[in-house]
């Protein structure tokens, strides 16, 4: 789970082999949510106010108001289509003087 | 055999799995179709053409996180060597070095204002910079030393020049009033490392998403005390979420080398998105690495993720399909950011250096 962070930092500075020291968090704050997805956490979840919480969690995010997807898609279709012209990554500059990255000319008026 | 369980408990782990089963169903319920349907008579945009128009070289081991400033000219950029570097990407000029008491730098943010710079890592401190306020040898003084972290400072975000919100290892998220040096609030929620974060671009002050190693990501607001939404969906570690400018969507890329799409109100995911990968099959075998990092144009329309691979992925967002691969990096591609008027896109990467990419 944690393989990605602990890749980066095996080498220091002056490349010397150097494993960081990590602290891992409290069993407390491991707990604290259980996952969609089958639990590794929930076989250690023993404490009832943790799986409390948890319900309690979980009635919150149940009871929200949800719009249907083509509905919303088509919001993010409409943004789309009314900033596009701000978009300089999609259509490029018309001028090149309003491009800050261009290159600049070695001629200049004195 | 263990110990019995508690009657109680067991009640409550049935109601914790028919609460999942009602959540499910509601979103399954909201997901009348797809974004292919709904996007099908949308033309496909031009392939985009992004050039580098400034390479940063400067330092000198693995750059991990680079971010632009709200003035879109100058951007920040943390690396392995101890350093911060404030960078004038239009003349391609280092306008500040600033030592760090630890290398071992994981994340950088610049504020909105440019005014500050925060940098956290392994050293389980958030330090802020004051850029306009710099001592006798011309190093930006530091403001506050954040400390209180039982893991390391993955990711960090200015809400406001006073306000600053983090992410760290220890799976929970805190806000520091800067003013008085203070945490104000705590949140948990993650089963795994808070590893990043991106604000909403209407509510910046208030309301922003987080991904971690939990393969989760999380709405908070933080007028509230615990998560708002919680989406799925990924199979492995989120790397990184990047709000969408519309703020009623945001996107993620994850470890498991797919990019996804988020729906704030349909409360799911509406979009996955590939790379086409080596043998071309489009499928997530063939893909070539694991995303590390997002961002989205200024309108929306394209998504981009730095990869494991070295190139950063180009999707048309409403499309699908996978329209280009900016190379040039060497080496994983660690961290993207756009800038806020859209004009240039910035990647930083293992092989120590910053590409500035413009049309």
């Amino acid at each position: 789970m944690y393989t990605y962070h602990r890749e980066r930092f095996l080498y220091n500075f002056n490349w010397q082999f150097e494993r960081p020291v990590q602290v891992l968090p409290t069993l407390r704050e491991m707990f604290f949510m259980s996952d969609m997805r089958e639990p590794e956490y929930i076989g250690f979840m023993s404490t009832l106010q943790q799986q409390r919480l948890i319900v309690e969690q979980l009635r919150r995010e149940a009871a929200i108001r949800r719009i249907n997807v083509s509905q919303a898609v088509e919001e993010i279709k409409k943004y789309i289509a009314e900033h596009e012209q701000e978009d300089y990554l999609l259509i490029g500059f018309s001028s090149q003087k309003s491009n800050p990255f261009r290159e600049k000319s070695s001629c200049s008026v004195i | 055999m263990g110990p019995k369980e508690d009657p109680a408990v067991t009640g409550l782990k049935k109601e914790i799995e028919s609460l999942k089963q009602t959540l499910k169903s509601a979103q399954d319920a909201a997901n009348d179709s797809t974004l292919e349907n709904v996007c099908s008579g949308l033309n496909e945009v031009p392939r985009l053409r992004l050039q580098t128009k400034r390479l940063l070289k400067g330092h000198i081991h693995k750059v991990n996180s680079v971010h632009f400033s709200g003035d879109s000219r100058h951007c920040v950029s943390g690396s392995l060597d101890g350093k911060l570097i404030i960078w004038d990407t239009w003349t391609g000029n280092k306008v500040q070095i600033i030592p760090l008491r630890s290398s071992w730098v994981m994340t950088t943010a610049f504020s909105q204002s440019g005014n500050f710079v925060a940098s956290g890592g392994m050293d389980n401190m958030a330090t802020v910079y004051d850029l306009n306020n710099r001592d006798s040898s011309g190093v930006a003084k530091v403001t506050r030393e954040l400390a209180g972290y039982d893991g390391f400072l993955s990711c960090c975000r200015f809400v406001s020049d006073q306000k600053l919100v983090t992410g760290s290892g220890d799976m929970k998220i805190c806000l520091w009033d800067l003013t008085s040096g203070k945490r104000i609030g705590e949140w948990f929620g993650h089963a795994g490392d808070v590893v990043s974060m991106s604000l909403k671009p209407d509510d910046s002050e208030n309301v922003f998403v987080t991904g971690s190693v939990d393969q989760s990501a999380k709405l908070w607001d933080l007028r509230e005390k615990a998560a708002v939404q919680t989406f799925w969906g990924h199979s492995a570690d989120v790397n990184s979420v990047c709000f969408h400018p519309s703020s009623v969507a945001f996107c993620s890329a994850s470890e498991d080398k797919t990019a996804r799409l988020f729906d704030l109100r349909s409360d799911q995911q509406v979009a996955q998105y590939v790379n086409p990968g080596g043998g071309g099959g489009g499928s997530v075998e063939n893909s070539t690495g694991g995303f590390t990092s997002s961002g989205l144009s200024k309108s929306g329309r394209y998504l981009f993720a730095g990869c494991d691979d070295s190139n950063i992925h180009m999707w048309d967002l409403l499309k699908g399909c996978h329209t280009g691969t900016l190379g040039g990096h060497e080496n994983r591609v660690t961290s993207i950011s756009v800038a806020d008027n859209g004009i240039a896109l910035a990647s930083c990467s293992w092989d120590q250096n910053i590409r500035i990419w413009v049309c």
